[in-house]
């Protein structure tokens, strides 16, 4: 959509004023549930298993460029580093995009300095492959098998590229743990990898792990957004079918709604 | 203070990205009528130049990690040697082949220019749009790989056949005489310049490129690629292992699928197999797969909130 009519407009409202309404009380004390999610728990367990055997973590974004998703993951990544800095294992981040570059170098070297080991911090070890995402799969590839990967992460967007990352972990026997917002690619990573997060689930990580209020407060909102959609799912479905018998209900009338310019 | 200015910057930016996208294109307040997003292609090909110096960081990246690799001659330095020489290479011949074409065919990109004239001339003026086109044309460069006299003889033909339709058929439409000389124009460019590619495509820069791209980056892409075939299968084998309840729901799934989509299904098992594959595709998978787009839109749509409102505390200082 190229620009937003009035009914776009109240539905972006509708769709923000519970997430900013759930943000505010969770600051003032209101404490919200958070189901468990297995495999957010495996996260920090994966690192630890590594560092164990020694063997180093590698963490990759896909195909994401710099957007809301890039941040989210940047969210688990530094999650990731922390601990990794903590346990003294180096944690290698593959690039298909060189804008993020220096967004992942600044997060990991947040990460170090907040552990107090900076001077383990290693920005070769971000490594910008190519932007070609075959190119990029194989150069992937060829990480995981040279340095025995441990475990490696996968969170973003994927295309066609997802079964061989996923399969070249598989390969060396590395525990994965993957999160994608690609619909088309959860089935690979949910046959390849040990622990698949669906959708936005991977939004919602850097909240599980942190247990920041903002963040907290915005899950909360999220959900009764999606109940605003569903709501209007369902009412667009019933006066869909009331159509069908009945003059009064005409067809098409939400879509109309929509589609009205100012 | 940083921090605070970068506060500022973030909000101004998505405040008029948002304004852009929710305000109609031309209102009026107080009396005076408001194009908001009047520049809006100009403000959104300035990030392009974000791209441009995120290019150079990302070969800057490349250059250190290998370039430390080869210097201290750490293992596996002999890939990084053919690496930084094969990226050098690449992006000589694909420098000096870009240069060689543009240089050879920028005599050619003044009949562009013309064409362009013409079609957009004003309909009232179609006797000086004769005078122009016979000063323009005959001071223009004749175009590399074109003979003077080819060209000259060119020029005459479309003069002639404009003063013919000013002539004669003087209840022609300008606008559809303009459109036959501009087509004129063009067709005389495209046979043209393709004699002329032919013989550019013969010259040492424009065959290296060929090389690298034809014969060895698509090639390897498509080996790559290849691959899934096998890591698809061997995937399906270990996710088929009926393990759980789960997995013998999947596999049940994926087997109808597989029976309804060969020929074999229908004519062996079951002819309604075609549509039983499709109401599990259509009533099953496909408002799953919504959900999963709804909820991570949703999801992206309040961390785009948190971002322009500066409200996380970010992962990075």
């Amino acid at each position: 959509m190229e620009h937003s009519t009035p009914a776009i407009c109240i539905l972006i409202i509708l769709l923000l004023s519970p997430v900013l309404y759930c943000i505010r009380k969770c600051r003032n004390g209101t404490v919200y549930y958070l189901r468990k999610i297995k495999g957010i728990d495996e996260i920090n367990f994966s690192v630890a298993t590594s560092a164990e055997q020694g063997k180093p973590i590698i963490f990759t974004m896909g195909m994401t460029d710099v957007s809301p998703l890039l941040y989210a993951c940047l969210g688990i990544l530094s999650h990731v580093s922390k601990i990794c800095a903590k346990v003294n294992i180096p944690v290698i981040v593959p690039l298909r995009d060189p804008e993020s570059l220096a967004l992942i170098d600044l997060t990991l070297k947040s990460a170090y300095e907040e552990k107090g080991k900076l001077h383990q911090y290693d920005s070769n070890r971000i490594k910008y492959l190519s932007s070609d995402q075959l190119a990029f799969a194989s150069g992937y590839q060829g990480i995981v098998h040279r340095e025995k990967i441990g475990t490696a992460f996968l969170f973003g967007s994927f295309a066609a590229e997802s079964l061989i990352l996923a399969e070249a972990g598989s390969q060396v026997g590395a525990r994965q743990i993957a999160g994608t917002v690609s619909a088309e690619q959860i089935p690979f990573f949910i046959t390849s990898c040990d622990y698949t997060l669906l959708g936005e689930e991977l939004f919602a990580v850097s909240a599980y792990l942190t247990k920041d209020k903002t963040q907290l407060g915005s899950l909360r909102g999220q959900d009764i957004a999606k109940l605003v959609l569903l709501t209007l799912i369902i009412i667009g479905t019933v006066w869909e079918t009331l159509s069908l018998h009945f003059q009064y209900f005409e067809s098409g009338i939400l879509k109309n709604i929509f589609s009205m310019s100012w | 203070m940083i921090n605070f200015i970068t506060k500022v910057i973030t909000f101004i930016g998505g405040l008029y990205f948002f304004l852009e996208f929710i305000l109609p294109k031309k209102f009026s307040i107080f009396q005076s009528e408001i194009f908001f997003g009047k520049y809006h292609d100009q403000i959104s090909l300035s990030l392009v130049l974000i791209s441009c110096v995120a290019v150079g960081l990302g070969v800057i990246n490349i250059l250190t990690i290998h370039g430390s690799v080869i210097l201290s001659k750490k293992s596996g330095f002999s890939s990084s040697l053919v690496l930084i020489l094969s990226f050098f290479f690449s992006l000589f011949i694909q420098s000096a082949s870009w240069i060689n074409k543009e240089s050879h065919l920028s005599s050619w990109k003044d009949l562009d220019a013309i064409s362009t004239y013409v079609s957009k001339a004003p309909d009232t003026s179609l006797e000086k749009l004769d005078n122009n086109l016979k000063i323009v044309l005959e001071n223009n460069r004749t175009p590399e790989g074109v003979s003077k006299e080819s060209y000259l003889l060119f020029i005459s033909n479309l003069r002639k056949e404009l003063e013919f339709n000013l002539n004669t058929n003087k209840d022609i439409f300008p606008t559809s005489l303009k459109e036959i000389i501009s087509n004129k124009i063009s067709e005389f460019k495209n046979i043209s310049l393709r004699e002329h590619e032919k013989m550019l495509a013969n010259t040492f820069y424009e065959r290296s490129e060929k090389v690298i791209l034809n014969g060895l980056f698509f090639p390897l892409g498509a080996s790559m690629f290849s691959l899934l075939a096998f890591y698809i299968s061997y995937a399906a084998y270990r996710s088929f292992r009926i393990r759980s309840l789960e997995a013998a729901c999947m596999m049940l799934a994926a087997l109808l699928i597989i029976l309804g989509q060969i020929p074999q299904g229908s004519m062996y098992i079951s002819e309604s197999l075609p549509e039983f594959r499709l109401w599990i595709m259509e009533n099953l998978s496909t408002p799953a797969l919504r959900a999963i787009a709804f909820g991570s839109a949703v999801a992206g749509l309040s961390l785009s909130l948190r971002m322009w409102l500066s409200m996380d505390k970010g992962s990075f200082n």
